[in-house]
């Protein structure tokens, strides 16, 4: 069972004291630290057209960075850390999250070539950024914070609200497919080794976090688990 | 022109083309997606790598995926490519439930969908069952770690175990896998260089059947362990004039999107005559014709192609009527070790006649988080649901896990045990596939809107799919669960039948029993789309498979002046037979 400590008094009854868990512990890794690791993967990145192009070709409303920003708020608050974007929501974890494992490029890549975003709209990723950011401002519109988007700032607990409200169906079942998807997405790329694979090679650059945090051994061509036929029995009856 | 055109090389049009090119007709099929050459070499195992291989897109993994649009919740699970959607299955091929076929009559006969029934018995089909059985071929499958604790757990509610072919009463039991099963080496060694063929045979237990099945290292194409069409039907279809003494080879042309079912006017109404289809990397757009069509490509793409050719749709029932199984996922944490990411990925079913089946299911870390634990209609667990619904599964965590629950859920993946549940969902009119209106078409012309009810289920799917829910908890907590999680996932796309269904009454079906659309002469339909019902819950494809070697001879016997071959006194040449090992070598396959 892994032990998670914080000095953040949790109030009565919010969603993280009711899922089971103790107080956090505060990294103290800085946003410098965490940049330097990113641009090893980020280098080899830059290599690949398809996954930069939704960047570099961005020609939407809302600023990169606040994309990015957001998404990577995202990937802490499924699989916390000990990353900055942890920090600032008052929950990390001692294990590496979803942030660390370099999951907020191709969760961004997956979401926008999942499907079209409506005008002015430039990607899903886009439409995800601003449906977020503008929930954000019906729980805290007047957060601040080191971050480019309000919801990127928030706390752990304030972001349960923003998907609670998002899924609530108030603000139209298009609110609700996207949080759905957006968890969906953030869990598989942060599991993944998304994060870590060079597409030019399709090798490792490094160990994925996510096989790490769940106790994947890894990619094989076979393992030794063959426990012989139920009963001995090698074949079905037919009548 | 061609005898036959087969739309699609997967599940169910890869089988009458093989079947058709053995008795030596002229087929072409019409690939999509990408055919591959070298699966060992162009087939990652990593998750995120391979889902730009094998994926619902073109065969250019800088592309991305080609588009749908859902109205709900939901994304189907669907693979371009020679193989089709059996490229990434879990080689799962049970039988269906007889009470979904007419004629039966069980004692539970008003627990099944009896408005929309197979337009035939089950006795009818069961010697095409056993004909695909042995082609693939289907095998029992050997157990894992993970399944001894299913089966710990079905014996633990006291479940039968079922010895037969035959779904009778609620059982458990190994699968019943399109999966060679493990010899020599395979499952006996972690050490690679052990695991090559032919010292390994069949299943090597390597956990990576989403990623397509390369293994074992150095197998020939026909060899490799699960039987996706694209090792087993494919490589007997393009090699037919090597092992058959009328065969003639089948030609598959891939990269080719078939836009268009060319009709001709005729006294008795339109009659197929060809097929447009546009070359992916080229932009360009070909005809061929041919004196059959059949249309195999898949649940979604079929009823798209139909709607986007502009096919007569008089009953309303094109695209209408979809079943999804209406599935739900149910894990189980437990106190030892369970290797569910290591093995077959599902090798262990329970089947409940009247209400649906259960499997298991394991894999790698990213589908494992996302299927498992954070799709939820409900909300986040602990926090908010908004289901509007009182939860009855005796589960002890309901709704998605995220942050600390997620982590520690999550930080050992071989302690799960996850159960899929498959449930006998209603042939239900709500749900279907059309065309968008609402976003743009794209180069294959406008695309499908799939509408799948994720919580509005009628009052039988609800009922079945809480039954089995329950089961599955109780199932879980015999086996030893410390804590059983169940997201209240919306249903998965995974399997989708009857959107083009088959029927007994022109009034609800597109084609009769013989697979032939009723409103097109020579066009036949032999994929899940075709398939009548939900089948009583387990997996469709060798029931679309059976189905489909049925639609062959109907083929043969209407319009080439041939007979049915299909008997229970012949046996048919196996996929794995010696001459076709031959045959893919002298040809290159």
């Amino acid at each position: 069972m892994t032990k998670y400590q914080s000095d953040i008094t949790q109030p009565e009854g919010d969603a993280c004291a009711e899922q089971g868990t103790d107080k956090r512990h505060q990294a103290d890794l800085s946003r410098r630290q965490f940049l330097a690791r990113s641009a090893l993967v980020s280098a080899a990145v830059a290599a690949a057209p398809a996954l930069v192009a939704p960047r570099q070709a961005h020609a939407g409303i809302l600023p990169a960075v606040m994309i990015s920003d957001t998404l990577n708020a995202v990937l802490a608050f499924v699989v916390p850390g000990g990353d900055p974007f942890s920090v600032q929501q008052q929950l990390t974890d001692e294990q590496p999250g979803g942030v660390e494992a370099n999951a907020q490029l191709p969760l961004e890549f997956g979401l926008n070539t999942a499907g079209l975003a409506p005008p002015p709209f430039d990607s899903l990723s886009e439409l995800i950024t601003f449906a977020l950011d503008n929930v954000t401002g019906f729980i805290n519109p007047d957060v601040t914070g080191p971050f480019n988007a309000r919801f990127a700032n928030l706390s752990w607990n304030e972001k349960v609200a923003v998907f609670s409200a998002m899924e609530s169906g108030l603000a139209g079942a298009e609110l609700i497919t996207l949080a759905n998807a957006l968890l969906l997405y953030s869990g598989l790329m942060a599991y993944s080794e998304a994060g870590v694979l060079n597409p030019l090679t399709g090798e490792l650059l490094a160990h994925p976090v996510g096989w790490s945090i769940s106790g994947y051994g890894g990619i094989s061509v076979g393992h030794k688990d063959y426990q012989g036929y139920y009963r001995g029995r090698r074949h079905a009856r037919e009548r | 022109m061609r005898d036959v055109i087969v739309i699609g090389a997967g599940g169910g049009g890869a089988v009458v083309a093989k079947e058709l090119a053995e008795q030596g007709l002229d087929v072409l099929i019409l690939e999509a997606g990408a055919h591959a050459q070298d699966s060992e070499q162009e087939w990652p195992k990593y998750e995120s790598a391979s889902q730009g291989v094998l994926r619902w897109g073109a065969p250019d993994p800088s592309k991305g995926p080609w588009r749908r649009e859902y109205a709900q919740a939901s994304t189907a699970f669907s693979t371009a490519g020679v193989g089709g959607t059996t490229l990434q299955y879990f080689g799962n091929s049970p039988r269906a439930m007889p009470g979904s076929f007419v004629g039966y009559a069980g004692a539970d006969k008003q627990r099944y969908d009896n408005n929309y029934l197979f337009p035939f018995s089950y006795d009818e089909l069961k010697p095409y069952y056993r004909w695909v059985e042995k082609i693939l071929p289907v095998q029992t499958a050997a157990l894992g770690t993970k399944e001894e604790v299913f089966i710990r757990g079905a014996e633990g509610i006291g479940l039968h175990y079922q010895q037969g072919k035959d779904i009778e009463v609620a059982s458990f039991r190994p699968q019943e896998n399109a999966i060679l099963q493990p010899r020599g080496t395979a499952g006996r060694t972690d050490n690679p260089d052990w695991l090559k063929f032919p010292f390994a045979q069949g299943c090597t237990y390597c956990g990576h059947c989403y990623q397509g099945c390369t293994l074992p290292m150095r197998a020939p194409r026909n060899l490799k362990a699960k039987r996706s069409t694209y090792n087993s039907y494919v490589p007997m279809a393009l090699t037919a004039d090597l092992w058959s003494r009328h065969g003639k080879a089948a030609q598959v042309i891939a990269d080719a999107f078939v836009t268009q079912v060319m009709t001709e006017n005729t006294p008795a109404g339109p009659k197929a005559v060809g097929v447009g289809f546009r070359i992916g990397a080229t932009g360009e757009t070909q005809v061929e014709t041919a004196k059959v069509i059949v249309m195999a490509a898949g649940a979604i793409e079929t009823p798209r192609l139909w709607l986007n050719s502009g096919l007569p749709n008089d009953n309303g029932w094109v695209g209408k009527g979809l079943t999804t199984h209406a599935t739900e996922v149910v894990t189980g944490v437990m106190p030892f070790e369970t290797r569910s990411s290591l093995g077959p990925a599902s090798a262990v079913r329970a089947d409940f006649p009247g209400y649906g089946s259960m499997e298991s299911f394991g894999g790698m870390p990213g589908a494992y988080a996302a299927n498992a634990f954070l799709g939820s209609e409900a909300g986040i667990a602990g926090a908010y649901d908004h289901s509007g619904e009182t939860d009855e599964s005796g589960a002890d965590v309901v709704g998605r896990l995220v942050g600390p629950a997620l982590k520690e859920t999550m930080s050992d993946i071989n302690r799960l045990v996850s159960i899929v549940i498959l449930t006998d969902d209603d042939v239900d009119p709500r749900n279907s596939v059309s065309l968008s209106t609402t976003q743009p078409a794209d180069e294959n012309g406008p695309i499908p809107l799939v509408t799948a009810q994720t919580g509005n289920f009628t009052n039988r799917t609800r009922g079945n799919r809480e039954y089995l829910t329950r089961k599955a908890v109780d199932l879980l907590r015999a086996a030893g669960a410390t804590s059983v999680i169940r997201p209240k996932a919306p249903p998965s796309l995974i399997h989708m039948q009857s959107s083009m269904r088959m029927g007994l009454d022109p009034a609800n079906s597109v084609v009769d029993e013989n697979g032939e659309a009723r409103a097109v002469q020579g066009l036949y339909i032999a994929d899940n789309s075709s398939l009548a019902n939900a089948l009583g819950g387990p997996n469709p494809t060798l029931t679309t498979q059976a189905i489909a070697t049925r639609t062959a001879e109907k083929i043969m016997q209407k319009h080439f002046g041939g007979d049915g071959w299909v008997s229970n006194w012949r046996l048919p040449v196996t996929s794995i037979d010696p001459r076709i090992s031959l045959a893919c070598g002298k040809r290159g396959i």
